[in-house]
C-alpha cells in the first residue's frame, strides 16, 4: 500500500478513474467516434451525395460469411438487393438476391475523394469491387440512393466537432468572463451576473432561431458552420462562467490559497501556480459535460430546418431528412442517426461523472 | 454470563476490500458492554472506535467483511447474534432505533432542517410502535423534558436552525432515547461542541443513563471526557483492543504502555504528574513504539484513511 | 523584554454583526500569548486581520519589525512584502493548507522563491534544513502531501511557515485536529523551536488545556471582546470574569475523581462591559 504514497496527483486521479468502469467505456467508444469523424472519408465507402440509383430506399444489409448454402467463406461478403414491386400496394420492396456474391474488399478504390480536402486519393477502408455490379450499403440507403454509413460518418465530423469548438468558444468566454467576474469583484462582477441572469432568462430556442434566420441563406457552408457555433457559444457560456465565478470565490478563501498569499506571493503567481492548476480539473469536467449540450443544440436547430442545411451533412440534417411519420414506417434506418446522438450524449456524460470523481484530489479510492 | 451483559463482542475481525488489497480495520476484538453501565472506547484516529459501533449496528459498507461474533442479550427475549443477521431480517429493523440507537458527532446534519422539532421526535416513536399521533407527541414532549428542554411545548414547534448546537444535540439524544433502546451509542456526541456545552451534554448523558438504567458505548478520542463520563473503559489501538477495565483502574494505574503514552500526551498531563513520571509514561510509549516512531505508525493509519 | 506587537482598538463587523469589538493587546518578544475562545468568539477573524488577511473597520495593529515599529494596516502591498517574512502563519486544516498538487519541495520552496532568496542549490538545502527541523524524512521532500498523515502535514505547515525565520508565527487551532498524541509532539516540537529561533507565537485555541500548557499570557474572548487577559496561571487560578469561570468549570479532567461540575449559565454575570 505505501507505494501510494509515491503517487503523483495525476497518477493518482488515472486510478480514481479507471475504478469507473462505465466512464472508462464511455471514453473507449468516443474515442473511436472521433476517430471515426477524423477518417470518415477513408473509412466510409463512399462519399456522402454519390447516389446509387439501383438501391432506393434500401434497407441495411449483412454483411455474411455464409451463404445461402451454408458454406463458409473467409472473406465476407454481401448480396445485392432484387427490386421487386408489390403491385397491391405499389410500394418498392427489396429481396436479397443470393445469386452472387460480392467480396468486401479492403483498403480498395472505389470513388475518387480528397482527405481532409487535400490529399486526393481513391482508397477506401473497404468496399465492394467497383468494376462489378455490387455495393455496400451497411446502414441502407436514403430516398436519393446515398450510402447512409457514409453520411453517419461525414455527419459525425460535423456534429462532433461543433461540440467540441462550440465548448472550446464557451470555455473562452466563461473563464475569462467568470473567472474576471470572481476576481475582479464589483462593479464588473455585477455587470457581468446581470448579464447571466438575463441571457438565461431568454428560453433559447425562440433566440437560436431568430439568430439562425438571420444567417444570410447565402453563406457558404463553412461559414454557416461557424455562424451556428458562434450562436450556440453565445449564450452557453452563461452557466459556465457561473460555475468558474463559484469556483474562483470559494479557492480563493482556500487555506492553500490564503498561505501563499501570507508569504507574500502576488496575484498573478496565486493564480497561476495555486488557483489554475486545482482548476484545469475542474474545468475539463465541466467542459465535458458541456458537448452533449452543443451538440444537441445543433441537431434541434438542424432538425428545425434553421441551423445547417444541405448539401453540408450533419446528424442534425439527417434526422431533418428523416422527418416525417413515413420514415418510421417504411425506412426506419434513415433514425440511425438518432441512435448515435443519444450514445454520443450517455457517453459523454458518463465521462463527465467519471472526470469529476477523479478530478477530487482528495477523494477516497475506495469502492464505497 | 450473559445475565449481566448486554453485548458481547467475540473475536470480531473487519477487513475492507479495496482495490489496492484489503485492510484490516478491527483485529479479533473482544469485549462485552455490561447492563447499566457507561462503556467508553477510547482511541485516536483510525484505532477502530467507529467501525466497532458501526459493526454493533451493522451499518458496515459493503465492501467489509467480518467474522467473529457480536451477540446482543435483550432483556425478556432470546439473544440475538447481529453478526448473523440476513440483510433482510426483521429482527435488524428492531435492533436499530429499537432495543439499539445511535447519536452522532455532527448535531447540525442529524436532524432534517424541514420538519419541525416535535414531529420528527414524535416521528421516532411512531416508527417503532404503533400509537396516536397525540400519544407520540406527548411522549416526544416529556421526553425532551428530560433531556432539559425548558418549554417544550414551544419549542416543539419551532425548527432545527432556531437551536443552537448544544440544544440541537439534546433534540438527537431524546430522539435516540424515546423508544426506549436498552443500549445507546454515542460517537463522539460532543467532539463538535464547545466546550461549556459539552460538559452540559456529558452532565446530561450520565444523569440520564442514571435514570433510564440502559447501557451506554461512548466513544471518544478524549481522555478527560472518558473520565468523566464512563464506568469502565476500553483502550483500542490500530484496531485492536488493548485494555479493558474499570475507569478508575485504567486511567490511574494503566497498564499497557500505550494507555500511559496518552495519558501522558494530554495536555497538562505536566502539572498533574511529576516531571519523572511522564518521562517514564514517555518512555513506556516509546517501548510499544511511541515517540517518533510513533509518526510511521501514524503515517500506516493514515494511508488506510485515505484507501478506506 | 522587547513589545514586538501592539493591537489597539481593533473592530471588524461583517455586515451588522460586530465580530471583533474593539480588541486592545501587547505581546513581548519569545513569548506566546494565547487566543481562547468557543465558535463565533471572533478569535479568527482577529488574527487574520493581524496577517493582513482580513481587513479590520478601525483600529492599528503595530508590528515592531526589523525596520521599527509600523502600522501594518497603513502598508501598501509593496512595503507588506518585507514584513511577510516576519510575520507567518500555521493553519488548522492540515489538509487544505497544503496545495494537493505540487510536492512539499515546492511547497517549503515557494517563500523562498517569492522572496527571491539564495540560488535553486541553496534553496534545496534549506527545505533540507527545514525538513529536519520538523523531524521529518529528507526523502518527504519529492512527495506529494496525500502521502503524509495529519501530523506530519502539520509538520510540513510549520517548516513552511519557519523557513523565511519569522519572528512572530500565528498558530490558528494548529493542533486541533490532531490526535492527541501527535498534537503533544507538535507542541513540542513548537516549544523547542520557540527557544531554538527565539520566535513570538500567538497561539488560537479553544481547548484551554492546550493553552495552559503551552501559553505565557492568555487572552479571553466572549463574543468579539476580550473579557480577560492576563498571565496563564493567574487566570487559570483565580479567574475575574464569570465567563473564564464558566470556561475552566467546563474542562473534563483526566482524573475520575475530579467531578465535573459546570456552573449554571443563568446564575453567572456574562454581561460585556
Amino acid at each position: 500500500m505505501s507505494e501510494l504514497n509515491e503517487l503523483t496527483p495525476g497518477q493518482l486521479a488515472w486510478l480514481r478513474f479507471r475504478r469507473h468502469k462505465l466512464a472508462m467505456v464511455a471514453g473507449g467508444v468516443l474515442i473511436i467516434f472521433y476517430l471515426f469523424a477524423i477518417f470518415c472519408e477513408f473509412i466510409s465507402p463512399y462519399t456522402p451525395d454519390q447516389r446509387n440509383a439501383r438501391a432506393i430506399n434500401a434497407p441495411p444489409m449483412d454483411i455474411r460469411f455464409f451463404d445461402a448454402d451454408g458454406q463458409f467463406h473467409p472473406r465476407p461478403f454481401v448480396y445485392g438487393w432484387e427490386l421487386n414491386i408489390n403491385e397491391d400496394t405499389w410500394m418498392r420492396e427489396y429481396q436479397e438476391d443470393t445469386s452472387t456474391r460480392y467480396d468486401i474488399q479492403f483498403f480498395s478504390r472505389g470513388e475518387p475523394y480528397e482527405f481532409w480536402g487535400l490529399i486526393p486519393t481513391e482508397r477506401h477502408l473497404f468496399t465492394v469491387d467497383s468494376e462489378s455490379e455490387g455495393y455496400i450499403h451497411w446502414f441502407g440507403t436514403d430516398s436519393l440512393g446515398r450510402d447512409m454509413f457514409s453520411r453517419v460518418l461525414y455527419g459525425a465530423r460535423v456534429s462532433l466537432s461543433i461540440g467540441i469548438l462550440g465548448v472550446g468558444l464557451t470555455l473562452f468566454l466563461g473563464v475569462l468572463l467568470g473567472g474576471f467576474a470572481g476576481y475582479l469583484g464589483g462593479v464588473f462582477d455585477n455587470v457581468v451576473q446581470r448579464i447571466t441572469e438575463v441571457l438565461q432568462s431568454i428560453p433559447t430556442l425562440p433566440l437560436w432561431m431568430a439568430l439562425s434566420a438571420a444567417l444570410p441563406a447565402a453563406w457558404s457552408p463553412l461559414a454557416t458552420y461557424f455562424g451556428i457555433t458562434i450562436i450556440l457559444s453565445l449564450f452557453g457560456w452563461t452557466t459556465l462562467a457561473r460555475q468558474v465565478r463559484g469556483r474562483f470565490l470559494a479557492m480563493r478563501e482556500e487555506d492553500f490559497v490564503v498561505a501563499a498569499r501570507l508569504v507574500g506571493a502576488n496575484d498573478r503567481r496565486i493564480i497561476f501556480r495555486h488557483m489554475l492548476p486545482s482548476f484545469v480539473s475542474h474545468i475539463i469536467t465541466t467542459a465535458t459535460l458541456a458537448v452533449p449540450a452543443m451538440i444537441l443544440g445543433e441537431t434541434a436547430l438542424s432538425f428545425l430546418g434553421i441551423g445547417l442545411r444541405a448539401p453540408v451533412v450533419s446528424w442534425g440534417v439527417l434526422l431533418q431528412q428523416a422527418q416525417n411519420y413515413q420514415v418510421i414506417v417504411m425506412t426506419p434506418w434513415l433514425l440511425l442517426p438518432g441512435a448515435f446522438i443519444v450514445i454520443t450524449v450517455i457517453a459523454f456524460n458518463l465521462l463527465g461523472d467519471g472526470l469529476r470523481d477523479a478530478a477530487d484530489p482528495y477523494s477516497s479510492l475506495s469502492k464505497t | 454470563m450473559s445475565a449481566n451483559n448486554l453485548v458481547s463482542i467475540n473475536n470480531l475481525t473487519v477487513e475492507f476490500k479495496t482495490e489496492l488489497g484489503s485492510v484490516t480495520a478491527l483485529k479479533d476484538v473482544s469485549f462485552d458492554l455490561p447492563r447499566n453501565c457507561i462503556t467508553a472506547v477510547v482511541g485516536e484516529s483510525g484505532s477502530g472506535k467507529s467501525v466497532t459501533s458501526n459493526s454493533i449496528m451493522r451499518l458496515l459498507p459493503d465492501s467489509a467483511q467480518t467474522s467473529g461474533e457480536i451477540i446482543l442479550y435483550p432483556q425478556k427475549s432470546e439473544p440475538i447474534s447481529i453478526t448473523s443477521l440476513a440483510e433482510k431480517d426483521p429482527r435488524l429493523r428492531s435492533l436499530r432505533g429499537g432495543l439499539v440507537s445511535m447519536v452522532f458527532q455532527e448535531p447540525m446534519t442529524a436532524l432534517s432542517p424541514v420538519h419541525r422539532i416535535g414531529d420528527q421526535v414524535a416521528e421516532a416513536v411512531l416508527c417503532h410502535r404503533e400509537v396516536s399521533k397525540e400519544a407520540a407527541w406527548s411522549e416526544a414532549a416529556s421526553m425532551l423534558e428530560q433531556v432539559g428542554l425548558t418549554d417544550v411545548q414551544q419549542k416543539m414547534r419551532m425548527y432545527p436552525f432556531e437551536f443552537s448546537g448544544g440544544m440541537r444535540q439534546r433534540v438527537i439524544i431524546a430522539m435516540a432515547l424515546i423508544c426506549h433502546p436498552q443500549l445507546l451509542i454515542c460517537d463522539e456526541p460532543t467532539t463538535a461542541l464547545d466546550v461549556t456545552i459539552q460538559a452540559e451534554i456529558l452532565v446530561l448523558i450520565k444523569s440520564l443513563q442514571q435514570k433510564l438504567q440502559n447501557s451506554v458505548l461512548f466513544i471518544t478520542h478524549d481522555l478527560g471526557v472518558v473520565a468523566q463520563v464512563a464506568d469502565r473503559v476500553v483502550v483500542m489501538y490500530d484496531g485492536q483492543v488493548l485494555e479493558v477495565g474499570d475507569v478508575k483502574q485504567i486511567l490511574k494505574n494503566p497498564q499497557h504502555p500505550y494507555t500511559c503514552h496518552l495519558l501522558a500526551s494530554m495536555p497538562g498531563a505536566e502539572r498533574r504528574t511529576t516531571k519523572e513520571s511522564k518521562q517514564k509514561n514517555w518512555a513506556a510509549g516509546a517501548a510499544l513504539g511511541g515517540g517518533t516512531a510513533l509518526a510511521t505508525a501514524e503515517d500506516g493509519r493514515q494511508v488506510r484513511e485515505f484507501v478506506r | 523584554m522587547t513589545q514586538l506587537l501592539s493591537v489597539k482598538n481593533l473592530c471588524k463587523s461583517f455586515g451588522d454583526q460586530l465580530i471583533v469589538n474593539s480588541v486592545s493587546f501587547d505581546v513581548n518578544e519569545s513569548s506566546t500569548l494565547g487566543i481562547v475562545g468557543e465558535s463565533g468568539s471572533g478569535k479568527t477573524t482577529l488574527v487574520r486581520s493581524i496577517l493582513r488577511a482580513i481587513d479590520p473597520d478601525s483600529g492599528s495593529v503595530r508590528y515592531n519589525g526589523e525596520a521599527g515599529w509600523q502600522n501594518l494596516h497603513e502598508l501598501s502591498a509593496k512595503e507588506l512584502l518585507p514584513l511577510r517574512r516576519e510575520v507567518q502563519m500555521i493553519f488548522q486544516d492540515p489538509f487544505a493548507s497544503l496545495n494537493p498538487r505540487m510536492t512539499v519541495q515546492t511547497i517549503l520552496e515557494e517563500p523562498l522563491v517569492i522572496h527571491d532568496l539564495g540560488d535553486k542549490a541553496w534553496r534545496k538545502q534549506r527545505v533540507m534544513e527545514m525538513l529536519e527541523k520538523v523531524q521529518l524524512d529528507p526523502s518527504s521532500a519529492a512527495r506529494f502531501p496525500h502521502a503524509f498523515s495529519g501530523g506530519q502535514r502539520q509538520r510540513i505547515g510549520i517548516a513552511r511557515a519557519l523557513i523565511l525565520e519569522p519572528r512572530l508565527v500565528v498558530c490558528d487551532e494548529s493542533v486541533s485536529a490532531l490526535d492527541v498524541s501527535v498534537q503533544s509532539q507538535i507542541l513540542d516540537l513548537l516549544k523547542a523551536l520557540q527557544s531554538e529561533l527565539g520566535l513570538t507565537y500567538l497561539f488560537v485555541a479553544h481547548d484551554l488545556r492546550v493553552v495552559r500548557e503551552f501559553c505565557d499570557e492568555v487572552l479571553v474572548m466572549y463574543s468579539g471582546n476580550v473579557v480577560e487577559q492576563g498571565p496563564v496561571e493567574e487566570v487559570f487560578n483565580s479567574p475575574d470574569h464569570d465567563y473564564t469561570r464558566l470556561l475552566l468549570s467546563a474542562i473534563p479532567s483526566p482524573d475520575p475523581d475530579e467531578k465535573l461540575d459546570p456552573l449554571d449559565r443563568a446564575t453567572l454575570n456574562l454581561q460585556l462591559a
